[in-house]
């Protein structure tokens, strides 16, 4: 539960391959140069160990959302590097962060957005459609849904779904291309307590079983504690209590 | 690979049923009137071409500047014919003598006889009569060899009559019958009818004369009717061996230039002529295709569009699991070539529908669906869905996935 990097340590950071995440004086700063630019990451610098589940807390308006989108590689930052799994993914072209969201990425958002027309099964082999969906593709979705626990609504539209079905089914979208990293922006946030912990619990339970890396926001105190790290933003900065 | 987008696209096509449908209706209906004017003129091309085919070795030689019922060809006229350089390419020739006002609409006699009962459907105009000789019209497999009753004429008099004569339920005309006709209201023709040829089926069957006699029997009333006593043909038929109305339009050239002077007419090239009436057709059909174009295009955009605006989260959320921009564009591209594809296929229908009972009505086969024509469907069907996904999937492509999401 301590930060690992300090901008003091960044030697470390450079040697260490042990990280899955690196950011370096990384600023987002939306409509500059107008009245009404916001700089909603400033100087932002630090690291994520491969393999763990961190929380990253702020107040509403602190950066929270556009880091992860940044990680996540669905928008680019204004200045600074950051590095996915040796990647500067900062210089990269749309095509090639595409690439990257598909194969390495996986994404949870707070709304439960999935295509009403196709089925629980369908809407998990989603980001496998443009390549085309094999018969292990299929088992292998039906396996992340067992995971979960919805194995038995495979079939179900998305409206016979109840909430938490449906952030189930989406964390199972993000597991279908075996992703190293999960970002998940506030995913508990439309769901009542009891089914955000088990949403909780089923991310913590995917990282401690397969390694896979997972970043998750949350104003939730309860979430912090189960998680190996916390980072608070504050006003676009990282703040070391 | 794109097999599953293709599922995916089929889906989402018609996620708004309404408006899926109405797009469809509005490219059906320009895409029907399409087919039904397109069939209609390759049909109207076919039967030309199937016209000019069947007649491009036959010229018909009439006396130079003369009406075809005064023109006076010589007897021998078979002979000088055959005197051309290109003789050797001659198939057949037949001198006939068209006899005037053998029975005419406005004869006391027509209207006693009950020729042109009204609703007959039996075009006065039609009721021609000529003299033939058969050998030379045997040559031409005339009308004197399609004989379905009785005799070929024998003796002066006798004369054989078309089918449809006896179809259209003629008292006077029948066969085996003898009566004396009167002829412009002055001559008695005392005629027998011995047989009865045959006229085929089409509609063009009511232009085939309706009585055909030997060449002595027409003279002999051409002479009572004429102001003159007729000795020679009116009009010779002429068959050549030609591939093309180009290389008989050479042959006509030869027959101008003998002597005496003759009106030579090539039937093929008459026909041909014709086509330019095709032209103002073709025309029509390419503003009418203009206007199908635009208008299912425009269906298809105004569609697509609502559509994309509504599911910006979801292309978003596609965006966001790895989709490319590529892979989103193609979606709706597919999406709206299924939309345009299934108002081209919908249209065909309803085009060859109407087609086909305006051909029961008239009981006769002047449109052609070709093959070419379903295809042109197909490509304006893919073209219109092409054209018309074009700006949705430039827009669903280029979201940005981040202020989609945001902006909830
Ligand atoms: N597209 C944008 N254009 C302009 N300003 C933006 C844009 N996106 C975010 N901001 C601003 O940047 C700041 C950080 O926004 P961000 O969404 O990252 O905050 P957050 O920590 O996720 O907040 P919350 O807890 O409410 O989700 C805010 O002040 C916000 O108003
Ligand atoms: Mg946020």
């Amino acid at each position: 539960m301590v930060d690992r990097i300090h901008n003091s340590e960044k030697e470390e950071l450079d040697n260490s391959n042990n990280f899955i995440i690196k950011t370096y004086g990384l600023y987002k700063i939306y409509n500059e140069g107008e009245p009404s630019m916001v700089t909603a990451l400033n100087n932002v610098s630090f690291g994520i160990e491969t393999g763990k589940m961190i929380a990253i807390a702020g107040p509403s308006g602190s950066g929270k959302s556009s880091l992860l989108n940044i990680l996540g590689c669905m928008d680019s930052a204004s200045a600074g590097k950051a590095i996915l799994d040796g990647v500067d993914i900062t210089s990269l072209s749309e095509r090639e962060l595409s690439e990257i969201r598909k194969n390495k990425i996986g994404f949870i958002f707070q709304e439960f957005l999935l295509i009403p027309t196709l089925s629980a099964l369908e809407n998990v082999l989603l980001p496998l459609i443009p390549d085309g969906i094999s018969k292990a593709d299929r088992e292998k979705a039906m396996n992340i849904l067992e995971q979960v626990g919805l194995r038995d609504r495979a079939d179900h539209k998305p409206k016979e779904l109840s909430g938490g079905e449906k952030q189930r089914v989406t964390i199972a979208r993000a597991l279908i291309n075996s992703p190293t990293i999960i970002f998940a922006d506030e995913p508990t946030g439309n769901l009542d307590t009891k089914t955000g912990d088990e949403i909780l619990a089923i991310l913590r339970e995917l990282n401690q079983n397969t390694g896979v890396t997972v970043v998750v926001v949350s104003h939730d105190p309860l979430v912090w504690e189960k998680t190996d790290l916390l980072l608070h933003l504050i006003d676009g900065q990282i703040s070391y209590a | 690979m794109v097999f599953q987008t293709i599922r995916f696209a089929l889906k989402n096509a018609f996620r708004k049923k309404l408006v899926a449908a109405l797009s469809i209706t509005g490219i059906a209906i320009g895409i029907a009137l399409m087919v039904a004017l397109s069939s209609a003129s390759a049909g109207f091309d076919n039967i030309l071409g199937e016209t000019v085919a069947a007649t491009v070795g036959d010229v018909e030689i009439t006396e130079y500047n003369t009406m075809i019922t005064l023109s006076q060809l010589p007897t021998n006229i078979s002979d000088i014919i055959k005197t051309i350089e290109s003789s050797d390419k001659i198939l057949a020739v037949c001198a006939e003598v068209v006899v005037s006002n053998f029975v005419q609409f406005a004869d006391n006699v027509t209207i006693q006889v009950g020729m042109a009962p009204p609703g007959s459907g039996m075009s006065v105009m039609a009721l021609g009569a000529r003299g033939v000789n058969l050998d030379e019209d045997a040559l031409f497999e005339g009308l004197t060899t399609k004989l379905t009753e009785g005799r070929i004429f024998e003796n002066d008099f006798e004369i054989i009559i078309a089918d449809y004569i006896l179809e259209a339920g003629s008292e006077v005309f029948e066969f085996g019958k003898s009566f004396d006709l009167m002829i412009n209201y002055t001559y008695t023709v005392p005629i027998k009818i011995v047989g009865v040829f045959d006229t085929g089926e089409d509609m063009t069957r009511v232009l085939e004369p309706s009585f055909i006699m030997s060449v002595n029997t027409s003279l002999q009333i051409n002479s009572m009717t004429l102001p003159f006593e007729q000795t020679g043909y009116n009009v010779a038929k002429v068959r050549f061996d030609s591939e093309s109305v180009e290389e008989t339009k050479s042959y006509v050239e030869e027959l101008e230039a003998l002597e005496p002077k003759l009106d030579v007419t090539s039937l093929g090239a008459e026909i041909e002529g014709m086509g330019d009436i095709m032209a103002n057709f073709q025309t029509f059909q390419t503003i009418l295709t203009v206007i199908v174009i635009v208008a299912g295009g425009m269906a298809i955009v105004v569609a697509q569009l609502m559509g994309v605006s509504e599911r910006m989260k979801e292309f978003a959320i596609m965006k966001a699991t790895g989709w490319k921009n590529s892979s989103i564009f193609l979606d709706i591209i597919l999406e709206s070539i299924t939309i345009g594809i299934l108002g081209a296929l919908v249209g065909f229908g309803l085009g060859a529908g109407l087609i086909f009972i305006v051909q029961l009505g008239a009981g006769q086969t002047f449109v052609t669906i070709t093959w070419q024509i379903v295809l042109k469907v197909l490509a304006y069907g893919l073209g219109l869905g092409l054209a018309g996904g074009l700006i949705p999937g430039i827009r669903a492509a280029n979201i940005k996935p981040m202020e989609v999401l945001r902006a909830t």
